[in-house]
Parts: C-alpha cells; structure tokens; sequence
C-alpha cells in the first residue's frame, strides 16, 4: 500500500471516527434527557457504541487492501474464480 | 446484455433479455454484443470491465488531512523514538523472563548461598550504622566479598572487564585533559608572536 493511499484511509478512518463520536454521543444525550432521567450510562453506551464501530469500519478499510490482493493472487493461480 | 432463450425440454417460453447493471462512474457505455446462453463458458467468469471509482473526500476528510500533516512531523519523531526504545524494552522484559526461568530451575545449592550473601549484605548495613556512605559501601563490599568466595571465575571476570573500563576511561580523560591544557599555551603562545611581528 503507498503512502498516499494509506494516508486517504486514515483521513477517512478519522473522518467516520469523529462522525459515529458525534453521532453516539448526541443520541445517547438525547436518550439519557427524555427516558432515563438525565444519567450517564446512556451517554457513555451512545458513545462507546459509535467508536466501536468506527474501530470496526476502520480496521476493515486496511484489511481490505491485502484481502483483495489475496483473492487476486488466488484468482492467478487457480485460474478460475467467479 | 444477455439474451436468454428456451431450454429443450424446459417449459416453452419466449425468448428475453436482461440488462445488467451498468458501470460505476458513470457515462461509460458498454458497447459489448449480446451474448447468448449457449455462448456462455461453465468454466470462466465473462470479463468484467467495472472499475471501483472512490467517493469524493469531503470538508470533515480535508480537514482530517490537514491536521495529519500538521502533526506529521511530531508522529514521525514518536515513532522514531519507539523504534529507539523498543528494542531496549525487549532486552529488559527478556531478561526478567530469563531470571524467572531460572528461579524456577535454580542450580545446586542457589538459595543457600543467596541467603549467606544476603545476610552479608545485612551486616554491613548493620555495622555501617552513623554514615549514609557506609550504608552504601559496607553492605555491597561485604556481598560482593561473599559472592566472589562463591563464585570465584565469575567475580575475577567481571573484576577483569570492570578494571579494563576504568583503565580505558582513565586514558581517554588524561588525554582530553592533556589537549585542554595544550590548547590555551598554543594560543598564548600565538598572542606573543602577533604582539612582536605589527
């Protein structure tokens, strides 16, 4: 992988990082004031939530660059895949 | 584009095309001829001409990449440093690794003689009662004193190397001294000559 390219998935990574952050912890705000009494704990699940499947997603996106070049370098050498 | 037509044996049906899904990116046109069922290989895949065109980065993306840049430098002199130190990390936690194996398997009479040297230990800081220098000096004089009666090829080693040390240390420091103090005679001495020669 370049540099360049890994470069566009971390600014990307960071990018859905702070988005799913904002967007947890904002409907974890909004849960804790209507329904459970103005406590922390929905807060925190909102926002741990929103980081874990921004890890998720991130650690996918670098995955994926060997993972496609695996199933190139099978495809090359079977010679037959769909 | 394919054309689909009647099995033998199948139900009669009429002959049907179906579309595939165009290529994304948009306002290429495919200009492929319809393929047939019969034409069609059981053994390859048809060649797919897609290309995967990236979404466009965004404001919040740019602005990532320029707080990135910014702190390139900064990440670069972290992970330099890192590189620095993890090799010495791994060295220490292989050495504590290596002492509890040991421990675990220890030689022929190890804890007795680590409990005489310990009490050695002991009774230097116990005779060396009314100086903070004794209490350092006593204690070790007197273990490494005791270790050497046991392990005595070892103790002349480090004994051997540590007198090389100092020996090399010794030069070196006189040989710095002997070129600081060379030094301001030559440059007096270049004073007088500029004084007489105008």
């Amino acid at each position: 992988m370049s540099e360049k390219e890994l470069g566009k998935k971390w600014d990307r990574c960071l990018a859905d990082g702070v988005i799913k952050l904002g967007t947890g912890l904002g409907l974890g705000i909004v849960f804790s004031v209507l329904f459970f009494k103005r406590r922390t704990w929905p807060i925190s699940l909102g926002s741990g939530a929103g980081l874990g499947m921004a890890y998720a997603n991130c650690q996918n996106n670098l995955r994926s660059h060997y993972l496609q070049h695996r199933i190139e370098a099978v495809c090359f050498r079977t010679a037959s895949c769909w | 584009v394919l054309t689909v037509s009647a099995m033998p044996g199948a139900p009669q049906l009429p002959p049907f095309t179906v579309f595939a899904a165009g290529a994304a990116g948009g306002g290429e046109k495919e200009t492929t001829a319809p393929l047939s069922l019969d034409e069609l290989s059981l053994y390859a895949a048809p060649q797919q001409n897609r290309r995967y065109a990236e979404p466009e980065a965004g404001q919040l993306e740019e602005r990532v990449a320029t707080f990135r840049k910014l702190a390139e430098p900064y990440s670069a002199w972290c992970s330099g440093t890192f590189d620095k130190i993890k090799p010495k990390v791994q060295k220490v936690v292989q050495f504590g690794s290596d002492a509890y194996a040991c421990l675990q398997k220890p030689p022929k009479d190890f804890y007795p003689r680590a409990g005489i040297i310990g009490f050695a230990g002991m009774l230097g800081l116990f005779l060396a009662r009314g100086s903070r220098v004794k209490k350092l000096l006593y204690p070790a004089g007197f273990m490494a004193v005791s270790a050497s009666l046991y392990y005595p090829e070892q103790a002349a080693a480090i004994a051997k190397s540590t007198g090389d040390s100092v020996y090399d240390s010794a030069v070196r420091s006189y040989a710095a001294l002997e070129k600081i103090l060379k030094n301001p005679q030559s440059k007096d001495a270049n004073g007088d000559k500029s004084k007489r020669n105008p």
